[in-house]
C-alpha cells in the first residue's frame, strides 16, 4: 500500500491585502522525514508554517496532512506540534505545566502517565527535575528546549519547528531543503543536490558562498574526455565551462555559471584570473578571502593566508550553470 | 477511526515510549513523526519515537462527543448571545424609544419633532425662527434683557459655564500634576479617575450636606452672625458640581498630553533664543491644546446630558432637557419625551461627532522619548520667581480642597451625626424595615438590598459580555472598527433614554408572532445597568488581550486546546487584572446608576440606593447622607481595585 505523504501542499497561495506572502506552494513531505524550508526573510517560510498549523487559512490551493485536507480543521485537531521562534511559553504556568498542557486533551502516547511523559521529555532535553521551574527563570536555550517537550508531549503527526536558521545546520541535518524566494519555492531537493546543483541564481548566491559569474559564449568544444565546453567571454578574460547537463547552450548565448570558493585555488592552472586580496575571514578550519577582480568581488576558501596580487582558478568541470 | 485524541486506537506494545535511545517502536508502521522546519532544527527524528501510527484522521465533529462540539462553537455561541442581549438590552429599547416618537396613531409623522423644534419652551426665540418669523424681530427680542433661553437653550447655557468652571479648575491642576514632584503625586493622578466610579446623586447629596441651610457651615456662620451661604437650588451649586465632577477628567486628559511633551523640543526653541513663556507658548501649548479641546468637549457632552445632579440641586426653577424628559415620562406623555430625547441624543452626537473630527485631524502624538523634567514643590531657591508659583499652587491647593474634599467630608460627618451629637441612628434606619409610611413610599433597606442584588446580577451579565466583545474587538478582520463602534455605543446614549425604551418596550411587553413577551421591572434595571456597565469591562480587558503574543494562544491551539480553552488557559489568566478592573467598573456603575433606574424603578418597589438619595433630599437628609457614604464605600473600594489592577494607562 502506497501511504499519503504526512504534509502535501498543492498550489497554496496565501494573499493579504497588499502582499502575496506565498505563491502557488507545492511539495510534499513523507513520514518520517526532516524537511527544512530555507530562504531570506520575508520570503513566505513563517507563513507557509502558519499555514500548516491552520493558523492562517489558505487563499488559493489545499493542503492535506496524511492525505486528509485539512481546510475546516481547526489547529487543534490538525495533531500538529509548534516551536515558535520566541517560543511562546506560556508565562503564568511552571516548566511542568508547559509541556504537560497538551495532555490535557489527549493521553500521553504509550502506557504512561502524564506525569511520566513530562519527566521523560524534560529528561531528554537535559531539563530533568526541573518541573517547577517558572519559565522567567530559564535561559533562551532553555526555553527552546521546553519548548520543544511540549510541543512533543502528545505525540504530534508533524512538528513545525519556526527558528532562525543557520545554515550549515539546516544542511546538516535536514533530509531536504526548499528553498524559498519572494513566496514561491526556487528548489527542492537534498543537501546534496542542491548545493552542488543550485537551479537558479538566487538558489546559488543564497545557499553557502559562491561566486555567481556570466558572460557571452564565444566557441563550443569538446575537451579531451569528450564533454562538451563552453568559452565564455567575461570580459577581461575567457573561461571555459563545462556544460555537459546543457543542452541548449550554444555560441552567442550569455551563460550565467557559478563557482563555489572552495573551487577556486591559487595553483589552478586553467581559467586563470588575476585578483587582488581585499580583507580575509579566519574560519578556523579554513580561511575565506575576499578578492578584487577588476572591480568585482569574489570569494575564494583556502588554507593558507593569502596576501597581495593573487591569481586564481578553477576547473572547467566544477563550474555549475545557472538559470 | 475516530477524531478523538484520546489514543485508544494505539496498543501499549507499539507505543514503547521515547527513551533515551530513541528506540523506534518495533511495529514498522509505527513511525517518527515529520518535521518541518524553518531553519535550524533542534531534536532529531528520533526525538519523539512515541507517537500513534501515521494518519490519525481528523473529521471533523465525527463521533465527538457533544460537550466537546460546545465547547469549539462556545467562542461563536458566546458571541451570538452577546449580539442578542446588545439588541434586546440597547437596541431594541433605543429604537422603541425612536418608533414611539415618530409614529403616531400607526403612521410615521414628524409632527411631534416639528414641535419640539419650534415650541419657544424648548428652543426659545431658535424655535420662533424654525417656525418661520422673521430674523429680524427674533434678533431683536434676542438682544433685549427680557430673553429667555428655553429649556434647550439653558441646558447648553450650564453645560458652557459648567465647561468653562471644569477647565478653569482642571488646568491647574494638569500644570502641578504633570510639572511638579511631591509626595503623594502618584496617588492625586490616580484619584482622577475617582469621578468615573463615583455616583453623581451621592455627590449631590455631599453638596447639600456641605452647603445647605442646615450645613455644619452654615450653623458656624449663623451661630456667629453672619448671613448663611445658601446656594443649594441655584444655577451656581449645578456648575460647582458639574465642575467638581469633570475637572478631574480634563486634569486628568491634560496631564497625559502635558508629560508627552518631548524635554528636547523645549530646550531646543530655547537654544534657538525663544524664553522661557516664548518657549512654552511655541512649543507646550500647541501640544496641549488638542488636549484641553478633548476635555472640554467631554465636560460639555456630560453636563448637557447631566440628570442627577440638577434633579437634586436645580430644585423647581432649573431644569436640563434630561429633567424634563424625565417629567414627562413621570406625566406619561411617552411621545413628547422620546421625541425630546432624541433631539437631546442628535445635539449630544454631534457634539461628539464634530470633535472626533477634529481629532482625526489632529496628527498622531509620539509619545515624548523624554519628558520634561519636574519642579520639586518646596521652592529650590527663596527668589521672588520661585515663592511666586508656589504660593500661587498652595492657595490653588486650598481651592481644590474646599472643592473636592469638604462636600464629602461634610457628607460623612452628617451621616454620623443627629439632633443629639454623634448617632449611629442613621445607619441603623438603614437596615429597618421602615414601620410607618405608605406601601409607595421610599424605604431604606429595600433600596439597600436591591442595589447590591443589581450590582451582582448586572456584573454577571457585563463581565462575559465584555469579555467576548474584547476578544472579537482584538482579533483581525474586516469590519473589525464597526463592531467596535456598534458595541461601544451605549458610551454615548444616557440611560434615560435606554430606561424610556425598555419602559415602553419589554417591560410594558411586546407581541411577537401573537406571543405576548414582558420582562419584569428588575430584569429591566439589570438590562440597563449591564449595558452602562460593559464597555467599561471592555476597555479594561481589550488592551491586556491587544498587547499579548499572539503565538501564546496559537501554541495552546497546536497543543489540542480549543479556541474558547485557549481563551480560558491562556488569555484570561494573562489578562486577570484587566478583567477583575472591568468587574470593578460595571459593579461601581451599577451600584451609582441613576437615570435609567428611576425611570423603570418609579412605582415599583425595585428602587434602588441612588433612587432612594434622590427620595430623601431635602426631607431625609440624614439617611440620604448615610446611603451615600455606603455608596462612596463601595465605589471608592472598586476604585481601588482599578487603581491598583488596571486603571493606568488601559485605555481610560
Amino acid at each position: 500500500m502506497v501511504s499519503d505523504p504526512a504534509v502535501e501542499l498543492d498550489g497554496v497561495t496565501k494573499r493579504y491585502e497588499t502582499t502575496t506572502a506565498v505563491a502557488d506552494l507545492s511539495f510534499a513531505v513523507s513520514e518520517g522525514e526532516f524537511f527544512t524550508l530555507v530562504g531570506p526573510s520575508g520570503c513566505g517560510k513563517t507563513t507557509t508554517l502558519r499555514l500548516l498549523g491552520g493558523f492562517e487559512s489558505p487563499t488559493a490551493g489545499s493542503i492535506r496532512l496524511h492525505g486528509v485536507d485539512v481546510a475546516d480543521v481547526p489547529p487543534e485537531d490538525r495533531h500538529v506540534g509548534v516551536v515558535f521562534q520566541n517560543y511562546a511559553l506560556f508565562p503564568h504556568m511552571t516548566v511542568g505545566e508547559n509541556v504537560a498542557y497538551g495532555l490535557k486533551f489527549s493521553s500521553p502516547p504509550g502506557d504512561v502517565t502524564g506525569e511520566e511523559r513530562v519527566a521523560d521529555l524534560l529528561e531528554l532535553v537535559d531539563l530533568g527535575g526541573m518541573e517547577e521551574r517558572n519559565p522567567r527563570e530559564l535561559s533562551g536555550g532553555q526555553k527552546q528546549r521546553v519548548a520543544m517537550a511540549r510541543a512533543l508531549a502528545p505525540g504530534p503527526d508533524v512538528l513545525l519547528l519556526d527558528e532562525t536558521h543557520d545554515q550549515e545546520e539546516a544542511l546538516a541535518i535536514s533530509d531536504r531543503v526548499a528553498v524559498m524566494h519572494d513566496g514561491r519555492i526556487d528548489q527542492v531537493g537534498t543537501p546534496r543536490d542542491v548545493y552542488p546543483r543550485p537551479e537558479t541564481r538566487f538558489v546559488a548566491e543564497f545557499v553557502g558562498d559562491n561566486n555567481v559569474l556570466s558572460g557571452t559564449v564565444t566557441a563550443m568544444r569538446t575537451d579531451g574526455g569528450g564533454g562538451r565546453v563552453a568559452d565564455v567571454d567575461l570580459g577581461p578574460t575567457t573561461v571555459a565551462v563545462r556544460v555537459d547537463g546543457n543542452p541548449a547552450v550554444s555560441t552567442g548565448e550569455t551563460l550565467v555559471f557559478c563557482v563555489r570558493p572552495e573551487h577556486l585555488t591559487v595553483d589552478g592552472t586553467t581559467n586563470q584570473l588575476v585578483t587582488t586580496v581585499g580583507s580575509v575571514e579566519f574560519l578556523g578550519g579554513t580561511t575565506r578571502v575576499h578578492l578584487d577582480w577588476n572591480g568585482r568581488e569574489l570569494l575564494a576558501r583556502t588554507r593558507t593566508a593569502l596576501d597581495g596580487t593573487v591569481t586564481v582558478g578553477f576547473d572547467p568541470a566544477d563550474a555549475h550553470v545557472v538559470g | 477511526m475516530s477524531g478523538s485524541r484520546t489514543g485508544s486506537d494505539s496498543s501499549p506494545a507499539t507505543e514503547r515510549r521515547l527513551r533515551a535511545d530513541g528506540g523506534r517502536p518495533p511495529n514498522d508502521d509505527s513511525q517518527s513523526p515529520v518535521v518541518v522546519s524553518d531553519g535550524q532544527p533542534q531534536a532529531g527524528d528520533e526525538a519523539d519515537a512515541g507517537k500513534q501510527g501515521g494518519g490519525r484522521l481528523f473529521a471533523p465533529g465525527d463521533g465527538r462527543p457533544i460537550r466537546d462540539r460546545l465547547e469549539r462553537r462556545a467562542l461563536a455561541i458566546f458571541g451570538t448571545v452577546t449580539v442578542v442581549l446588545l439588541l434586546g438590552m440597547f437596541y431594541y429599547p433605543v429604537a422603541t424609544v425612536f418608533v414611539e416618537a415618530v409614529v403616531i396613531d400607526g403612521s410615521a409623522t414628524l409632527s411631534v419633532f416639528v414641535d419640539v423644534l419650534t415650541d419657544p419652551f424648548y428652543f426659545s426665540d431658535l424655535a420662533r425662527l424654525l417656525s418661520g418669523e422673521p430674523p429680524g424681530d427674533v434678533l431683536d427680542d434676542f438682544l433685549s434683557s427680557d430673553r429667555r433661553l428655553g429649556i434647550v437653550g439653558f441646558t447648553a447655557y450650564q453645560a458652557a459655564l459648567s465647561t468653562v468652571a471644569s477647565v478653569l479648575l482642571g488646568l491647574p491642576a494638569a500644570y502641578v500634576l504633570a510639572r511638579y514632584e511631591f509626595p503623594g503625586r502618584r496617588t492625586l493622578r490616580s484619584l482622577t479617575i475617582l469621578p468615573f466610579v463615583l455616583p453623581s446623586i451621592m455627590v449631590a447629596v455631599g453638596f447639600v450636606a456641605a452647603f445647605g441651610s442646615t450645613s455644619p457651615m452654615n450653623r458656624a456662620l449663623a451661630a456667629v452672625g453672619l448671613p448663611k451661604l445658601d446656594f443649594v437650588f441655584t444655577l451656581e451649586a449645578i456648575i460647582i458640581a458639574h465642575a467638581f465632577y469633570n475637572a478631574p477628567l480634563v486634569a486628568r486628559i491634560m496631564t497625559a498630553a502635558w508629560e508627552s511633551v518631548d524635554a528636547s523640543a523645549v530646550e531646543t526653541a530655547r537654544s534657538l533664543g525663544a524664553g522661557r513663556f516664548r518657549a512654552f507658548l511655541d512649543v507646550v501649548a500647541p501640544q496641549l491644546y488638542p488636549s484641553v479641546l478633548m476635555g472640554a468637549a467631554l465636560t460639555f457632552v456630560f453636563t448637557f446630558g447631566t440628570f442627577p445632579i440638577v434633579l437634586a440641586l436645580g430644585g423647581f426653577e432649573y431644569a436640563t432637557v434630561e429633567v424634563f424628559v424625565y417629567r414627562l415620562v413621570q406625566d406619561l406623555n411617552y411621545t413628547e419625551a422620546a421625541a425630546l430625547a432624541l433631539v437631546e441624543l442628535a445635539i449630544s452626537l454631534s457634539i461628539l461627532y464634530a470633535y472626533l473630527r477634529y481629532e482625526a485631524r489632529q496628527s498622531v502624538q509620539s509619545r515624548g522619548a523624554r519628558p520634561l523634567p519636574r519642579k520639586p514643590l518646596s521652592p529650590p531657591s527663596l527668589s521672588a520667581r520661585d515663592l511666586l508659583s508656589r504660593v500661587t499652587i498652595a492657595a490653588y491647593a486650598v481651592v481644590a480642597a474646599v472643592f473636592f474634599v469638604v462636600p464629602i467630608a461634610t457628607m460623612v460627618y452628617a451621616s454620623f451625626s443627629g439632633p443629639g451629637g454623634l448617632t449611629l441612628s442613621n445607619y441603623e434606619f438603614l437596615l429597618e424595615r421602615q414601620a410607618q409610611g405608605a406601601a409607595f413610599q421610599v424605604q431604606p433597606w429595600p433600596a439597600v438590598r436591591n442595589s447590591l442584588v443589581f450590582g451582582v446580577a448586572s456584573l454577571l451579565v457585563a463581565l462575559p459580555m465584555g469579555v467576548v466583545v474584547a476578544v472579537l474587538t482584538t482579533r483581525r478582520y474586516r469590519g473589525r472598527k464597526l463592531v467596535d463602534v456598534v458595541a461601544m455605543a451605549p458610551l454615548a446614549v444616557s440611560g434615560i433614554v435606554v430606561g424610556i425604551g425598555l419602559l415602553r418596550g419589554l417591560v410594558f411587553g411586546v407581541e411577537i408572532s401573537g406571543t405576548r413577551i414582558a420582562i419584569g421591572g428588575a430584569a429591566a434595571i439589570v438590562a440597563a445597568h449591564a449595558v452602562a456597565g460593559y464597555p467599561f469591562v471592555v476597555r479594561t480587558v481589550a488592551p491586556g488581550l491587544e498587547t499579548l503574543d499572539r503565538q501564546l494562544v496559537e501554541s495552546a491551539r497546536a497543543l489540542g486546546a480549543s479556541r474558547v480553552r485557549a481563551l480560558l488557559d491562556v488569555e484570561l489568566p494573562l489578562v486577570w487584572p484587566g478583567v477583575v478592573a472591568g468587574a470593578a467598573f460595571a459593579f461601581a456603575i451599577s451600584i451609582g446608576e441613576f437615570s435609567s433606574t428611576v425611570i423603570l424603578a418609579t412605582g415599583t418597589d425595585q428602587y434602588t440606593m441612588p433612587v432612594a438619595i434622590e427620595r430623601f433630599i431635602g426631607r431625609r437628609l440624614g439617611p440620604a447622607t448615610a446611603m451615600g457614604v455606603v455608596l462612596l464605600v463601595v465605589t471608592s473600594a472598586s476604585f481601588v481595585v482599578i487603581d491598583r489592577l488596571g486603571g493606568e494607562s488601559r485605555g481610560l
